[in-house]
């Protein structure tokens, strides 16, 4: 455990050079590559009716590279050790995991969600043998009678 | 002085004193409490931008961007601003980390600044929304809602004039207010005529205009609203935490080395803040 003065509490001697050593990168170049990439996604959205999927597909790309030079550069996580993995990957898997879980049931409808509610109630309470029986009587009765 | 050397320097019949082993990962504990924190935060924000997302995947219907007043320029120019700031606050830690701590207040302060430029758009944003009445649940969907809206300001305007003695003439807005009132229980207008027949009033009277917002039916629209704003208020709110942080060393008097890892971890959360912008933008002003 280190023993860092509290900045609050107005350290007065300074830390040693150490404590602040930190890589250097070309922050310009980075922050001239990230309004880029916003300038090209904002022109993704001026073309003249591009498909939809194409143009989600372009501009969540495009902010995901912005993503990277953020957290590689401007976080220094290209500079870091192992342990970011062990921090970011399980929080990202879970976050991602959430999204990914609801979209089958909420957003793609690879079911029909309509139901009739009036017969769904009229089989519980009719039904003395229990919720989906009568469905099962009523078509062998339509077989035996066809 | 080694391991080797220091047990070599134990007499011997002594017990070799016992070291504490060296814990944790390399790098500081508020570094490592910081990025704990993000952790949280990135699960935080992409379970609310990923709700968005499979929100809108299952709306039967979604409005346009057009539909909704979202200004495309204002979005692009708060992420050039959240990105320069981000630009402004990295230069402020390498000068900090060299001893600058004159440039470093100087780059802190203009990252201040943009910060509140940000949340000046965004309000502006926010205004636009309600003077079109574009507020979560206030937005009729059918064209049954959108009547039932209607009548319910004229209410509102009756409610706010008074009514003037038995045989003396009524404020001419009462009079507009009940036409308009018995206009829609009569006729059970469609949305265009209606919309026209409110219009109409707001413009003759634009003092009660506030009472009876345009006419507009947009499918999709309160679920929307919901979600932008949502999003973008709690996105907001880290801004303005952001703020608080950035403005502590900003106003230390003894601004020195000492602050770098204060500063440090003050400049990832700003980062992380940027990184969530980044995500937002084209989720609400692109796609």
């Amino acid at each position: 455990m280190t023993n860092e003065p509290a900045p609050a509490a107005a350290p007065a001697a300074p830390v040693s050079t150490e404590t602040d050593a930190h890589p250097h990168a070309n922050y310009l170049a980075v922050f001239g590559a990230l309004c880029g990439l916003t300038l090209v996604s904002v022109g993704f959205d001026l073309l003249p009716n591009p498909p939809k999927l194409a143009l989600v597909a372009l501009v969540f790309g495009v902010a995901t590279a912005k993503a990277y030079c953020v957290m590689a550069w401007f976080m220094h996580l290209k500079f870091e050790g192992a342990w970011k993995y062990i921090v970011l990957v399980p929080t990202s898997l879970l976050g991602l995991g959430l999204v990914l879980a609801l979209l089958p049931d909420i957003a793609i409808h690879y079911y029909t969600v309509e139901a009739d509610p009036t017969d769904a109630v009229a089989a519980l309470v009719e039904n003395e043998d229990g919720p989906g029986m009568r469905a099962e009587a009523d078509a062998t009765d339509g077989e035996l009678s066809e | 002085m080694s391991a080797e050397a220091s047990l070599n320097s134990v007499p011997a019949g002594h017990a070799v004193p016992s070291v504490p082993s060296r814990m944790g990962l390399p790098i500081r504990n508020g570094k490592l409490g910081i990025w704990l924190f993000l952790g949280t935060e990135v699960m935080f924000f992409t379970a609310l931008i990923g709700s968005l997302i499979v929100l809108r995947g299952g709306a039967a219907a979604w409005p346009s961007q057009e539909t909704m007043h979202v200004k495309l320029w204002a979005g692009a120019v708060n992420t050039l601003v959240l990105l320069t700031s981000s630009y402004f606050v990295v230069v402020a830690l390498n000068k900090l980390g060299s001893g600058d701590a004159k440039a470093a207040r100087k780059y802190l302060a203009l990252t201040l600044l943009l910060a509140c430029l940000f949340l000046g758009i965004k309000a502006y944003e926010y205004s636009g929304k309600f003077a079109h009445d574009l507020l979560p649940g206030r937005v009729p969907e059918t064209a049954e809602i959108a009547r039932r809206k209607v009548l319910a300001g004229t209410a509102t305007v009756l409610l706010d004039v008074p009514v003037n003695d038995e045989g003396a003439e009524q404020a001419p807005v009462r009079t507009a207010a009940e036409d308009l009132a018995t206009y829609v229980r009569a006729e059970d207008p469609a949305v265009e005529p209606l919309a026209e027949r409110v219009e109409a009033f707001r413009k003759e009277f634009p003092a009660h205009a506030a009472a009876i917002p345009e006419v507009a039916v947009i499918p999709g629209a309160n679920l929307w609203l919901s979600t932008y704003f949502l999003i973008t208020g709690l996105h907001a709110v880290h801004v303005i935490v952001g703020i608080l942080l950035l403005a502590i060393p900003l106003l230390a008097w003894n601004l020195s080395r000492a602050w770098f890892p204060f500063l440090e971890n003050t400049a990832l959360y700003w980062h992380f803040v940027d990184l969530v912008w980044i995500f937002l933008f084209p989720t609400v002003y692109l796609i």
